[in-house]
This record gives structure tokens, C-alpha cells and sequence, in this order.
């Protein structure tokens, strides 16, 4: 996992298979990755090969937490990867926005947009 | 013929010539001195002068003149003589001067010649008187011829005689002078010197051995008493004593001779060593000694010689036994540094003891805790060794315990035959004698020798020197003991108690310690299941034995199982340990590794050798293959080794081994040729990781017993078949392999991209709730079985705990969900034994691009 600042923002990108064996593990990594001066962030799974769904909760709770420090957070996952057809079976997009590349979700939160669940 | 065989010729020419000379002088005398009227001057010089010639002739013919020519001379004498005569008138002396040639004639000749000359001197006489004088002309003739004749009859008759005499003497002195010469030679050509003496001792002769033996030359020898010919002054009193008693003898009772050592001194510093034999002589009413002087001195030396090789021989001998008694006692101290157990070591040292002292019996008896003594003894019987225990106080050990002092017994009583070491009646002597650690006694040696020999002080010292060597290797034994129990129990603990399992994978291990577990070795093996299905083996080797070894692996293996979790790989697992062993300042510690990361899902090994054996790889088929590549130094020698992984592939079937040096070490082999063993064992046999570790010891130890600790691990990569059936560890850890090999059999099917998702992200979530609810210190394994039937993959997932589905409502739910999303069925079966999931998807067809 590695981390990135692009001025107000923070990018994390996670590689490997995330399951239930290391899935907090991930989760507690990338939130101490962004810190709480950071206005956004963008998890980059473009590297993941699998998500469980201990993974996916992990990732439900993350979003939920950084949506309660007001940041907006992003996700990058390529068209047509397994982890984008997990994500869509659990309709990760309702807990925050998917994007195809990092440019894209980059530019959502330089434009301001996102970020806030659209229950 | 007399006359040539007395005088040569070459006398009577010379006389002959004195004869014409003297006729010569007296002519020219008569002439020159006043003289009667009636002489004639001239043809007296002239005839003077013609008889000179006729001297000078006969000088220069000297030896040459013939007989004859001398018969011719003296006739011509006379002829000179009567012509002088005639010519001085024979009224004067000088017809006395016909003398001469008779005389000559007498002298030279035989007595007949000598009277036939006479007869011409008379005629040629007579001649001259008849035509000078006719007076008293009778008694002339008488007196001139009668007196040569008497005189020449005496003379050549007195010549007669002497000649006889002469002849005689002469033939006898030749004869004595030849057979002197004979005896001389004998003598001087004799190798011994033979030297006479006079009574007192004077030397009245020598021979040239005798000269040579006495480096003095006979002029210096002759004459001289012949102590002062060398001997030296302290023998001058026995040598006349002996000549005293030579005499006596040979006065009394006729003994005459003995035999005497002597030493000469010669004058040019050398010296003689000589046996001379004098014996005593009687000449002439004197005694005298006659001596042989023979030089001895080469016998002296060769018997000198012959002396200094047997003393030589002598002392060589002393010096080899000293020599062997050494090297048993050092056999002693070396029992100590080779075996570290007291069971082994006893009964070598008892059996050294008894080859240094040459003893019958032997035994030793050590105190134990509650006081008693432990016996071990050796003796020529079938059972030497006879463990047994004795009280302190018996026998001649309970004797030795108590004064701390060595205790002799000759001819043993009942009362120490009692003594259990002392199994044979015939023994003569027992000694006994302390074993001292420190100043405490430990125990006692004991050795006994049978009849006629007896032990005596040198055996005791040579005893006591053995037992301080015994008492050094039975505390070194005891100490090692001591520490190897710790090392031992340290280094098993840091053995893996079980190792993991992972699905696709089969592992076995062996560990080995040495047979003689004298030392605990370095060996280590460890297997470490790392997140992603993936597998860390460890074959590593630490150098030195003992604690200090077993705590530099301890730290080695867990330092490796921390860097390995952290996700680093083989090399930098390596470079890390590097670091790690050169900042350990204490131990100084080297260790060669292999470190092989297996995937399970792909199958790739990647590994690196820190100066360790190559691992032997296995190809389905079975053939053999050393892994060589990512070779570099061993941990801890350099600062920056560089160390790189190599990558393969282990083929689904295929299997790979990693083991220490103890496997292919062999003394006296080349390490090759214990690789070749170890290749060719591997190969032949199934490749099962448990058969293939009992194969390749079975093959490289055959009778189980190794010199070195030896480690072994055997991974094997288990082929996928049309059923995918795995063995999945309780652990979440084990979720990524399995993952990774439904993935891989799937692709063997027509499976589509989304039905790969669906089915592995199914199974994954059924696996994990399985692994859940049996808990995570569980030891089961969850049964994990997927085949193709018809185009549908059925999935049955079984474990033995209970299936839980309604534990946690919100996430535990949203996983049982899922499947539900991604299968076609989805079936929960719960026995009390366990529960069985059962999933069926039907496969859709590949979409070709």
C-alpha cells in the first residue's frame, strides 16, 4: 500500500487480494494513511485482484468514518475488473463515488463534487 | 782352470801392466841416477819406452785381454827383461827383476803354466849369459830361476788353499744369507711386529710391522728398553713384573710364555691398542723375550661398535615403550576431547586404562549421589562389562575412598577378592587409586595383574597419571552432559512443532540429530505461510555446536519469521539477516540458508543461497535437478553480499528439498558423490513429501546413524486433477491459495471471466465463514471439493464446526448473501459432526474476443 499527497488530498493505492486474513489490517492501514488535514482522498483498488466481503465492510466502515471527519473520499476501480463487479453486487457506489481512472476521480474532488452518500 | 775363477782377467791385465810399468820406470831410473860405464843408455830408455806402451796397452784392454794375449805379455816381459839385462850388463842386481814374471806367473796362473813360463825366463836367461857372460854363469841361473821357484811353489800353493777356504766360506754364506733373506721376509712381511729383546728388556731387534706398529724406525727402536717405545709410564712396573714372571716360569716350571694388553703411545700422537704374546728364549746360556706385538684396535672398535648398537638398540627400545605408554595415556585424554557421553566414554577409557598398565582387570568406580559406588570393569571375560553398584566401603575401593591415597595389595585375601573388581582368582596384585576432580575424590580407578607379575611403585605413578586423565574426561563428560541437555532442548524447541499447511502444497521434515549426540548442531528448518498463498521454506545452518549455536538460531529463526511477515522477500530477508549476524557482537557466528518462497497459485519458486547446498528439485516425472542459480556468500562474512533471488517454476506434480550438509557429507567422499546419492534416492519412489524424506535418509544414512545433525523439507506441489479436492487449514492465511487454485483449475474449464469471479469469490466467502465458526485455534482443516459436472461446477465446502447463519445480522449476512447472488444453488447441511455447504453455478460460454 502506498500513499500520496496531491495537495488538499490524499491518494492511497492498495495491490494484492484483500480478504478477511488481512482486511483490517488494510483498513486500519489506509485511514492512518489520510490524515485529518487531508480535504479528500481517492482509494485507488485498480491494483486489488480480490475483495471479500469482510473487505467490502471494512471498506463500508472506512468511507463511513472519513464521511464523518467531512472527507470526501473517492474510489478508482477500471471497468470491467472483478473488484468493480464485487463492488457493483454490493452497490458500493451508494456509499462513494467510482471512478475509472484516478485523473477522474481527482478532478471530482478538485471540482468539489461527491463525497457525500447519496442516500 | 784356478787362475779365472779366483781373478778375473781384467786384475791380471792390470798387474800386468804395473809389470811393464815398473820394468819402465826402473829402466828409465837406471838411467837417470849415476850408473856403471857398461850401461847403454839408449836402448836401455829405448826398451823402457816400448815396455811402457805395452802397460798402457794392457790397461786399455783391461777385462778384454784374452789367455792367450796374457801368456804373450809375460813372454814378452821376459824378452823385455833379458834385453835389459843385456844391456846393463849382467854383472849388476838385475837379473833378479826375472823374479817378477815368475812370480806373476806363480800368482796368476796354474802352477804348470806358471813352471812352463819359468822354463822360457830360464832360456831366455841363459840366452843373455851365454853371449854377455860365462862366469858363475850356474849359480847365477840357480839363484835367478830357484828363487821365483820356491817362492812361486809357496805362493801358489798358500793361494791354493785360500782359494779353497775362500770358495767354501763363500758358498755358505750365500746359503745361511738366502735362508736369512727367506726369514727375514717372513718376518718383515708379517701384518705382526716381532720384536726381541734382552733380559732386561733392551730390544735387540725388530721387524718392519714392528716399526710401523710402533711409529719408530729401527734405528730409533734398537737398543732403547722397550718400555720407552710408547707404553706409557704406569705400565713400565707390570711390564717387568711380567718379564719377572716369565722367567721364574720358565726356570721352574717350564712356562714360557703370556699374553698382555698394551698401549703404545706413539711419537706422532696417535696410539696403538695391542695384544703382544712374549715368551722367553734361551741363547747361548742368556734369556732373551721374544714378542709379537698385533694390533687389536679395529677389533677393539668393532667390538666397541658392536657395543654402542646393542646399547643403542637397548635405549631405543626404552624410548618406544616410553613412546607407547605416551600415546595410550594421551589415548586417555583423547577419549575425553571425542566422546562426550559417560556411557561411551567408560568403557573406552577403562579399556585405554588397561593397555597403558598392561593390566588383566581393570575398573572403575565412581561415587554416586546417595554415596554408593557405580561399577564399570573390563576384564578378558565374554562380559566385560558388568554394571553394578557397591557399598563405599568395600573392598579395596572403599580403602582408596577413604584415604584419598593409592592402596597396593598383593596376593589378595577373600576379604578384597570380595572387591567385584576382581573377577579372576589368579590375580596377584590389585591397585587402587583415587579419582580426583579438584581436591574431591569422584571415584577410583582399579587395575589388576594376574600371577607371576606383581605391580610395584613405577605402576602406581604410571596409574596415578592415567587417573588424572580418566577424572579430566569424566568431568568434561559430565560438564558437556550438562550444557548438551540445555542446547538439545533449546534447539528442539525452535524446531517447528507441525508444520503449516497450505492447499496445493504437501510438506515434509526430518531432523536428524548426530548419532553420537556429541554436540548439538546448528541445523534448522522452519516453514512459514505467508499471506497470498504463498510459502516460506527455511533450511539454514549455523556454525559451532552447543548453546551458544542453539541461541544464535533461535534468534535467526525468529527474526526471519518477523521480516517474512513484513512482507519482504527472500533476498531482503537475506540482506536483513546479514546485517543482523555481523551487528551480533557476541556470538561469532557464520550461517548458510536457503530461503524459498513458493507460490502456490502459480507454482514460481524464488529463492536465494547464502552459501548453503543447492535445493534438489524434482520434475513430475521425477528427474532430479540441483537448483545452482542465486549462489552467494554465507550470512555473516560480508558487509554488503549482495544477495539476489533466482526464480523456477515447480511444475503441479513436481516437488523441491531443501537439507543440510549432514545428508550429503560424508568422510572421506566428495561432496558431489553425496549429491549424486541424494538425486538418484529422490527419483526413485512416489512424490509424496513424507516417502521422499524417508527415501533420501534411508539412501544417504542407511544405518540411521550420522556423524552430523542432518535437517531435510520437502515440499510438494500438488497436481490438480478434474476434481479439485483441498485440505484447507482453519486459518485465514490459507484463503489466498485457495483462491488462487480454484482460479487455475477453473481455467482448465471453459469457464468464463465472470463465472471465475463469481465461483472464487463464493467459495472464498463459504470458506471463510467455515473458518469463522470453527474458530481460529482450531486445528481441523475444512474439506474443499470442486468438480465439473454437465457444464455446472458443484462446490461443497465442509467443516466441523457449526453453521452459524444468522451470528452476526448485518455483515456476517451480507456474505451468505452473496453467494447467494453468485451461485445457482446454494444448500447448508448441519450434522452434529459439522455443517456442508453445497454451491452449483452452470457455467456460461467463454466469450471469444
Amino acid at each position: 500500500m502506498t500513499s500520496e499527497r496531491r495537495g488538499d488530498h490524499v491518494v492511497v493505492s492498495v495491490s494484492g487480494e484483500l480478504d478477511v486474513f488481512n482486511a483490517a489490517q488494510m483498513a486500519g492501514a489506509i485511514e492512518a494513511a489520510i490524515p485529518t488535514d487531508a480535504h479528500g482522498a481517492v482509494i485507488d483498488l485498480s491494483d486489488v485482484g480480490f475483495l471479500d466481503s469482510s473487505a467490502i465492510r471494512k471498506l463500508f466502515a472506512l468511507t463511513a468514518r472519513l464521511a464523518e471527519r467531512r472527507q470526501r473520499v473517492q474510489v478508482v476501480s477500471p471497468e470491467g475488473s472483478m473488484v468493480l463487479r464485487t463492488l457493483q453486487l454490493v452497490e458500493f457506489s451508494r456509499a462513494a463515488p467510482m471512478h475509472d481512472t484516478l485523473e477522474q476521480a481527482l478532478a471530482q474532488l478538485d471540482a468539489g463534487g461527491g463525497g457525500a452518500p447519496s442516500v | 782352470m784356478q787362475g779365472p775363477s779366483t781373478f778375473d782377467n781384467r786384475t791380471k791385465a792390470r798387474s800386468l801392466a804395473f809389470l811393464f810399468a815398473a820394468g819402465a820406470l826402473v829402466g828409465a831410473l837406471t838411467v837417470a841416477f849415476p850408473h856403471e860405464a857398461g850401461i847403454a843408455e839408449r836402448p836401455v830408455l829405448l826398451v823402457a819406452a816400448v815396455s811402457l806402451v805395452l802397460a798402457t796397452a794392457c790397461w786399455r784392454l783391461g777385462e778384454q785381454i784374452s789367455e792367450w794375449l796374457l801368456h804373450g805379455a809375460l813372454a814378452a816381459v821376459t824378452v823385455i827383461l833379458s834385453l835389459v839385462v843385456h844391456y846393463t850388463e849382467p854383472a849388476t842386481l838385475y837379473p833378479l827383476i826375472y823374479t817378477w814374471p815368475a812370480l806373476y806367473a806363480f800368482y796368476f796362473f796354474s802352477t804348470p803354466t806358471a813352471l812352463a813360463h819359468l822354463a822360457t825366463i830360464g832360456a831366455a836367461y841363459a840366452t843373455v849369459l851365454s853371449i854377455d857372460d860365462t862366469m858363475d854363469a850356474t849359480i847365477r841361473l840357480l839363484l835367478v830361476l830357484g828363487t821365483p821357484l820356491v817362492i812361486g811353489l809357496l805362493i801358489s800353493r798358500l793361494l791354493g788353499t785360500m782359494r779353497e777356504g775362500m770358495q767354501r766360506s763363500a758358498r755358505q754364506e750365500r746359503a745361511l744369507r738366502s735362508s736369512e733373506r727367506r726369514t727375514r721376509l717372513i718376518i718383515d712381511s708379517a701384518r705382526d711386529g716381532f720384536i726381541s729383546t734382552d733380559k732386561q728388556g733392551r730390544v735387540l731387534d725388530a721387524n718392519a710391522a714392528a716399526e710401523a706398529l710402533l711409529g719408530r724406525s729401527r734405528a730409533e727402536i734398537v737398543g732403547r728398553p722397550f718400555q720407552e717405545l710408547g707404553v706409557p709410564p704406569a705400565e713400565h712396573e707390570r711390564f717387568d713384573e711380567r718379564r719377572r714372571t716369565l722367567l721364574e716360569g720358565a726356570r721352574e716350571d717350564g712356562t714360557r710364555h703370556l699374553a698382555m694388553r698394551v698401549r703404545i703411545d706413539r711419537p706422532d700422537g696417535t696410539h696403538l691398542n695391542g695384544e703382544t704374546m712374549i715368551w722367553v728364549v734361551e741363547r747361548d746360556g742368556e734369556w732373551m723375550f721374544n714378542a709379537r706385538l698385533t694390533d687389536i684396535g679395529d677389533r677393539l672398535r668393532e667390538q666397541e661398535e658392536r657395543e654402542r648398537l646393542v646399547a643403542a638398540e637397548a635405549a631405543r627400545e626404552q624410548a618406544e615403550r616410553a613412546a607407547t605408554t605416551i600415546a595410550r595415556l594421551q589415548a586417555v585424554a583423547d577419549a575425553a576431547l571425542t566422546l562426550h557421553h559417560l556411557d561411551e566414554l567408560l568403557p573406552t577409557i577403562l579399556q585405554r586404562t588397561r593397555e597403558v598398565m598392561d593390566a588383566d582387570a581393570a575398573a572403575i568406580l565412581l561415587v554416586q549421589d546417595d554415596g554408593s559406588l557405580s561399577l564399570l570393569s573390563a576384564d578378558d571375560a565374554p562380559a566385560g562389562r558388568r554394571p553394578a553398584r557397591i557399598r563405599a566401603d568395600a573392598g579395596i575401593a572403599g580403602r582408596v575412598l577413604a584415604g584419598g591415597e593409592p592402596v597396593l595389595v598383593h596376593d589378595p585375601t577373600a576379604d578384597v577378592l570380595a572387591d567385584p573388581a576382581v573377577l579372576d582368582a589368579q590375580i596377584a596384585s590389585i591397585l587402587g587409586v583415587p579419582l580426583l576432580s579438584g581436591t574431591e575424590v569422584i571415584g577410583v580407578i582399579e587395575i589388576g595383574v594376574r600371577s607371576p607379575r606383581y605391580l610395584g611403585d613405577d605402576d602406581i605413578d604410571l596409574l596415578r597419571l592415567t587417573a588424572d586423565r580418566v577424572a579430566l574426561a569424566i568431568d568434561h563428560a559430565r560438564a558437556f552432559g550438562r550444557e548438551h541437555r540445555i542446547a538439545e532442548t533449546l534447539q528442539r524447541s525452535l524446531l517447528p512443532q507441525s508444520l503449516p499447511t497450505l492447499p496445493g502444497v504437501t510438506l515434509g521434515a526430518r531432523y536428524l540429530p548426530a548419532a553420537s549426540e556429541s554436540e548439538v548442531g546448528g541445523d534448522w528448518y522452519d516453514a512459514i505461510a505467508l499471506p497470498g498463498g504463498r510459502m516460506l521454506l527455511v533450511m539454514g545452518d549455523v556454525s559451532g555446536k552447543g548453546l551458544a549455536a542453539a541461541s544464535t538460531l533461535g534468534a535467526l529463526r525468529n527474526a526471519i519469521r518477523a521480516y517474512a511477515l513484513e512482507g519482504h522477500g527472500p533476498a531482503e530477508i537475506a540482506e536483513l539477516l546479514n546485517r543482523f549476524v555481523l551487528a551480533e557482537p557476541v556470538h561469532d557466528h557464520m550461517a548458510t540458508l536457503v530461503l524459498a518462497a513458493f507460490d502456490t497459485v502459480s507454482g514460481e519458486l524464488s529463492w536465494v543461497n547464502a552459501g548453503h547446498p543447492p535445493p534438489l528439485m524434482l520434475a513430475a516425472d521425477g528427474t532430479p535437478h540441483f537448483l545452482e542459480g542465486a549462489r552467494s556468500v554465507p550470512l555473516g562474512v560480508l558487509a554488503f553480499p549482495g544477495y539476489v533471488t533466482a526464480e523456477t517454476a515447480v511444475v503441479a506434480g513436481g516437488a523441491v528439498v531443501l537439507y543440510t550438509d549432514g545428508l550429503i557429507e560424508r568422510r572421506g567422499e566428495h561432496l558431489e558423490t553425496g549429491m549424486a546419492l541424494l538425486a538418484r534416492a529422490a527419483a526413485d519412489g512416489p512424490l509424496e513429501a513424507g516417502a521422499i524424506c524417508d527415501r533420501l535418509l534411508a539412501a544417504a544414512l542407511p544405518t540411521g546413524a550420522t556423524s552430523d545433525d542432518v535437517a531435510l523439507l520437502t515440499l510438494c506441489h500438488v497436481p490438480l486433477g478434474a476434481r479439485l479436492e483441498l485440505d484447507i487449514p482453519s486459518q485465514p492465511s490459507a484463503l489466498g491459495s485457495l483462491r488462487g487454485l480454484l482460479r487455475r483449475w477453473l481455467t482448465q474449464t471453459d469457464a468464463s471471466d465472470a463465472d471465475v469471479h463469481a465461483i472464487v469469490m463464493a467459495c472464498s466467502e463459504a470458506c471463510t465463514n467455515a473458518i469463522e465458526h470453527s474458530g481460529a485455534a482450531s486445528e481441523d482443516s475444512i474439506a474443499f471439493c470442486a468438480q465439473l459436472r454437465d457444464g455446472e461446477v458443484e462446490v461443497t465446502v465442509r467443516d466441523r464446526g457449526r453453521w452459524r447463519e444468522h451470528r452476526v445480522p448485518s455483515d456476517q449476512g451480507r456474505g451468505l448473501d452473496l453467494i447467494g447472488v453468485l451461485m445457482d444453488d446454494v444448500r447448508v447441511e448441519t450434522t452434529a459432526t459439522g455443517t456442508t455447504v453445497h454451491l452449483r453455478r452452470q457455467l456460461t460460454a467463454k466469450v471469444t474476443a
